[in-house]
Order: structure tokens, then sequence, then C-alpha cells
């Protein structure tokens, strides 16, 4: 089982690069999800790794095999797409069965691989229902296992739950996690969902512009991002970001905070009146009713209900406004009032004038 | 006194063949509100915009706009903006004319059109765009152009059926704070349809909810989420949906109780209207499903039981941690989800009766709260 290499891989549509110069690795046996925004290339990158659409430029290994020059079919690669791929008018079973016939794979392995693909999708019961009579999410997941019983070197996906409602959203990803739970394949996702990433990726690797910015687990990618656009991108909602300056007192740097008139001890490689942006995850910002040590006041505009009766507070500190993101249980917040914020400097990433982030040792 | 509603709408009906889409639909919207409508996919919302913009007909009742009775009033004298659910850019004219469609169709004059234009496209952030073709936007370029079509007239009521739809999640997060801004800024009525909770939930000043063809709660958001007046608000107004069990009231002691398969027996701690034997539905929002890890029950209203973690969502502020207990699937929403449990695992939960909503099972109209909610935890 392969990792997946690619060289100076180029892809350009008239003068926009749409991969633009990437050298990167997929670990093997990993699930690596492709993120980023529409037009960030990453499905021209998927396409590129399958055959389905030639480079510009550079080259593209499975192992160390270069396959650069091998068409889509010679790559033995394995495919879904956002629509399920299946056979009409004909069963579950032989819908995956009837690519390994084709495939000249004798008799017993066939039934053998049949049988495993249908256990790892959750869809023995099914087996010899015709597809047509499946639910939607059902015939994607026949479409997965069609791809698992062939054992390809490689499975990718492109946006497997774009036509999946959002009730069957649920069953695809616990199939998901099951199979790449049993099984030890390189596999490639391609999402725009943040939250489909972190749950269903070993690692995520972040795109913008055609260049992959960060590759990490979810948890690191989540709580260290490498530069703005990552702080932004993961996160409902994304980072918040306060505007800062760089301040050297009795030989000790402190990061000013200037909206907020508020400074925090920092270390790091920072020098003096260094303009910078302070990232904090809105639900680290620390929100109290009555003043305490070290907080500030700001003015509450705003309070909605968000995920799990968590509570998006809208706050304005001297005309700027940032965001806060409280848990269920809050009070209900009274618009025009003060409250109370505090900011844990461990909490926050420190972000140059160019929006990468700032190295810092742990305090 | 309080502002004459710029909108009126007054027990509408509207059928298709035998399916019912509006059943007395009832609601009055004040000048100047940000108010979202709502529903389930196919819920009827874009049929009630389409009906009260003037492209539908309606089969009963009385829309009134600006305290007139509409009826009979073709929906280009109506004087409203509407941004329709799927739109469609005309490929071979700028952005500007896309943008200006309207205005032009109803024969405002050119320097009037052209600074009409550049103001909602430089509150939309498209203004460097409108010199160029659809076909060299992105995705969410163009949606904004759309809105900006609608958005462009003089007028102070507009109609958003669903423009976000489809978007890619990230846009939208900074849509909607830009839809919230833009409607400040015009000090405009905006009435916005939409089925996403969380995007309802983060516009809306007041919610409608429509479900069965009615507006069966309508209030603002946050009353909403914590005190809904029906079962599909108290259901589906959140994300992830609340947790429900249809089960049976029984008084065989001082309170009355409902036993639940797996769960146990939960006992309701309040009396009024939950007589024996009566149809409920018990609604248990995601946050109020605990893990009960090395603790153990405190009062008779907290109950304790053993389920099956089906999947772990970690999305970095906040785990969504799908469960199943006796084949009832259970949603629980944490900061931080149960260290060291994966997928198929069976975990401790605890339901605190407190904070359990009761509904009539039949009419899914509320009967009762568990209890006040306990106020701030800060």
């Amino acid at each position: 089982m392969p990792g997946i290499r690619v060289e100076s891989l180029t892809k350009l549509f008239g003068s926009l690069a749409a991969v633009d110069d990437l050298t990167f690795d997929f670990v093997a046996g990993e699930v690596t999800c492709l993120l980023g925004p529409s037009g960030c290339g990453k499905t021209t990158l998927l396409r590129m790794i399958a055959g389905l659409e030639p480079p510009t430029r550079g080259r593209i290994f499975f192992g160390d095999t270069e396959v650069s020059a091998l068409s889509a079919r010679a790559r033995n690669i394995g495919m879904v797409f956002q629509y399920p791929v299946v056979y009409r008018g004909v069963t579950v079973a032989e819908n995956i069965a009837l690519p390994l016939k084709a495939d000249r794979v004798d008799t017993k392995t066939i039934a053998v691989r049949t049988d495993e693909a249908l256990g790892l999708l959750g869809l023995r019961e099914r087996r010899d229902v015709p597809v047509d009579r499946l639910s939607g999410v059902e015939r994607q997941k026949v479409a997965v296992a069609r791809q698992v019983a062939r054992k390809p070197a490689i499975i990718l996906f492109d946006e497997p739950m774009t036509n999946v409602d959002s009730a069957s959203k649920l069953a695809f990803k616990h199939s998901f996690k099951v199979l790449t739970q049993e099984i030890n394949q390189t596999i490639v996702y391609v999402t725009h969902d943040q939250t489909e990433a972190m749950t269903l990726a070993d690692r995520i690797a972040l795109m913008e512009a055609g260049s992959i910015t960060q590759y990490d687990d979810p948890a690191t990618i989540y709580n260290q991002p490498r530069d703005t656009f990552a702080g932004w991108f993961l996160g409902n909602p994304g980072m918040t970001f306060l505007p800062a300056r760089i301040e050297n007192i009795d030989r000790k740097c402190f990061v000013h905070l200037e909206h907020l008139d508020l400074r925090l001890p920092v270390t790091g490689n920072l020098r003096e009146g260094q303009k910078v942006t302070v990232g904090i995850r809105p639900e680290r910002i620390a929100v109290y009713a009555t003043p305490r040590d070290g907080t500030v006041g700001v003015v509450l505009r705003r309070g909605s209900i968000t995920t799990g009766g968590q509570m998006i507070l809208e706050l304005d500190a001297n005309g700027f406004r940032f965001k806060a993101k409280v848990g269920a249980g809050f009070r209900d917040p009274v618009e025009g009032t003060a409250i109370w914020i505090g900011i844990d400097p461990d909490h926050t990433s420190i972000f140059d004038e160019h929006g990468g982030s700032i190295d810092r040792p742990a305090s | 006194m309080p502002d004459r509603p710029i909108l009126s709408v007054r027990e509408v009906h509207k059928s298709f063949k035998q399916v019912q889409v509006l059943c007395g639909v009832s609601f009055d919207i004040a000048p100047g509100a940000f108010a979202v409508v709502y529903g389930l996919p196919g819920a009827g919302k874009s049929v009630l915009l389409r009906a009260i913009v003037g492209l539908e007909s309606i089969d009963s009742g009385r829309i009134a706009i600006r305290g007139t009775n509409v009826a009979g009033v073709h929906a280009g004298k109506r004087n409203i903006g509407y941004v329709p659910q799927s739109f469609a850019l005309f490929p071979n004219r700028s952005v500007r004319d896309n943008i200006a469609y309207p205005l032009t169709l109803s024969g405002v004059d050119r320097s009037e059109i052209s600074s009409a234009v550049d103001s909602i496209a430089t509150m939309l952030q498209i203004r460097e765009h409108l010199d160029k073709l659809p076909a060299q936007l992105s995705g969410g370029q163009k949606q904004r152009v759309a809105i900006a079509r609608g958005l462009v007239k003089k007028t102070e009521l507009f109609l958003l059926d669903d423009p976000l739809a489809g978007l890619d999640f990230k846009l939208r997060e900074r849509l909607i704070d830009d839809l919230r801004e833009l409607q400040d800024t015009l000090g405009a009525t905006f009435i916005y349809a939409t089925s996403d909770p969380v995007e309802s939930l983060g516009l809306a000043e007041r919610l409608l909810a429509l479900d069965g063809g009615s507006i069966v709660d309508d209030q603002p958001p946050l009353s909403m989420y914590r005190y809904p007046k029906h079962v599909f608000s108290a259901e589906r107004v959140g994300f992830p949906a609340g947790n429900s069990v249809r089960t049976v009231v029984s008084t065989d002691g001082t309170r009355p109780s409902c036993e639940i398969p797996g769960i146990g027996t939960l006992v309701l701690p309040v009396a009024t209207g939950l007589w024996d034997r009566r149809e409920v539905t018990l609604v248990i929002k995601p946050e109020d499903v605990a893990f009960a890890i090395g603790s153990t029950a405190t009062t008779s209203a907290v109950v304790e039981f053993e389920a099956w973690i089906q999947l772990r969502e970690d999305l970095g502020g906040e785990e969504i941690v799908y469960l199943e207990v006796g084949g009832l699937p259970l949603r629980s929403v944490q900061r931080r989800g149960p260290d060291g449990y994966r997928g198929g695992d069976s975990v401790r939960l605890r339901i605190d009766a407190a904070r359990i909503r009761v509904f009539d099972g039949r009419t899914g109209v509320f009967i009762a709260n568990g209890e006040e909610l306990i106020d701030a935890r800060h």
C-alpha cells in the first residue's frame, strides 16, 4: 500500500495556476482530507492524482513508482464521486462483484471480497436488493464498497457527501469511520466542509490558492494554525483576530492589544514596535459578567445561539468588533451592556504582518 | 403606539392538487424587522414568499402590504425586493447590467441606476467585478450578484429565499454577517427563508417556525431556543437537532413520570397538564445529555444509563457525540467529549429531568418545562 508523492506539480488554466508548483507527500495508509474553499485547487489536484486531468508540469509517484505517464485505468485507483456510480438494475452484491469479474478475478476470491466489502460498509442485509431501491446514502455506500472490493492502491473521494441529505450524513460518516479503522488504505478525501475534515481525517492538508498551506492532524491544525487563513478556515466561527503591537517594558516582552488596551506577556522571536495580529479561538476568550483581575470591559452587541446551545457573542471594544463563544448556560445577553473578557496568552497565536504564525517557545 | 405592520398575512391557504402546502398561515411583520421563516426543506417557505411577492396565487386568506390588501395586485406593483432561491444570471451581460436589471425593467433613469448599483455593489463587496461577466466570478461572488440584484430596488421590504443555500460553509459564515450589517444599514424589513437552524438563529430578530403548513412558533430566536412553544421548534431550532422521545405519562405516585426503554424512569418535576396516560413527546437538548463518568446520580430527577457511542465528531471547539440506547439515537454536545472512549464503546450518560421539555404527543403543543433554565454559570 503506497503513499503518494507529487513533485513540482502544476496545473495552469490559462494564466491561473489551479495547482501551483506543489511538492507534497501523502502518508501511506492514512486518510488525508484535502480541505479548502471553492477554487483552491483541491479537486484539480485530486483529478491529477487520479489521472483524469493532465498536469501542466510536474511528476506523480505512488510509492516509488512514477505514474505521471500512466492512464487513469493503469494507475489502479479507486474513486468515489459526488454522485454514486453504481450499475442500475442489479443487486448490491452484483454491483460489487461485476467490476471484479471484469478484472478477471477468480470466482472464489470475488465471493470473499464481495462479502468482506458488504460487511465493511454495513451492507450485508442489503446484499440482494436492487440498487434502484436504495436511498441516496446507501447507493453511495455501495459505490464505496465497489472500490474497496477491488483493493486498489489508493482510494480517492471527491466530496462524496455533496448529494447526501443532511439527515443521512451521519450514516455515511459512521460507515467511513468504521471502514477506515478496519482497512489499511491510503485515502485522499476532498471536501470544503471543515467539520467533515475534522471528523474523518487522520491528517488535514489545508489548501489555498493552489498550495497546501498546512498539513497536520485535526487537533494540531485547529489549535496551532500556521497562518491566519488556517485560523479563519477552521472553527465555527473562525479565529478572532486582534491587531496588536509588540512592546518591551522593563526588558519584558508584551503584546499590546490596541483596541482592548490589554498587555499580555509573551516570549518568542518578536521585536519592539512590531505590528502583529493576535489570534484566539472564540471559545478560548474568557467572559465574565463582572470585572476581575486582568479583564477588560467591552460592549456586548448581540448574542446568538450556535452548536449545542453555545452562544456567539458579538463584542465591541472602542469601535473594533470581534466574536467570542460561550458555553451553554451563559446568561442571556442584554444588548449594549458591558461584559468583561480575559485572554490567556497561552491560548493565542501571534501572526506577523503577512499572516504567518510566529513560533513561540512554550511558556 | 406600535408601528403599523409592513406585512400582514392572515389565514393563508394554498394547495397544489391534493397537497395542502400552507394551511392557515398568519403573522404580522413590523417595519425594520429581520424576520426569518425557518422550516425543513419542502415545508412551504418558498411558496409563502412567492405568494407575498405575487408570483403564486393563494386559495384563501389575505395578504396586506403597507396596509393594503394586495389581492389582484400584480407582482411588479407590489414594490418588493426579491432574491429567489434559484437564481440565474444573464451570462452575456456584465455584472453591472445583471444587478441593474430590475431597475431597467421598471424604467428608472440611468444616473439613478448607476448610483444604486454602485452603492449595493459596494456593500456586498463586488464593486471591482461590476464590468466582468458572471462566468469570470466564483460561486460565492455570483451569489452576491444575485443578492445585489434583489436588493438594488429602492424599497423598504425585501424577501430573500434561502440565498446562501449550497454555498461553502465559510462563505456562508461571512455572508451571514454581511447580510445583517446590510439590513441594518438599509434600515429595511427583511423576510428571509432558510432550512438551516444555525443560520436562522444567527440572522433573525424574529423567528417564525413553519411546520405542517402553519407557523407553529413565533418568537425572538433566543427565547424560541430556550422556551419553544412547539415540539417542532424544540427539536429543530438548534444544531444538532434535539433528542426526542415519544412516551406516555404515568402518575402512580406523587409525581408524573415516564418510562423510557434503556434509559429508565424519568420523574418529571412538573405536575400541571401531565395526567395519567397522556401521550407526550419529551425533548432533550444535546447539551443536556451529559457524560457521567466516575460519578453517581445526585437527585431523583437525574437518571443515569449506559449508551453506545456511534461516532465522535470533534469540531475543535466542541464535540458532537452520536450515541444509541435501546434503538433510540441520542446526540450530545459538550465542549470536550469523554476522554479515551471511541466508536463502539459504551459510556455512562446523565440526563436531568429538570432540563426536559414536554409536548403533547399529538398536537406538538408545549405542556411543561422541566424547570426554568439554570442561570449564569459565569
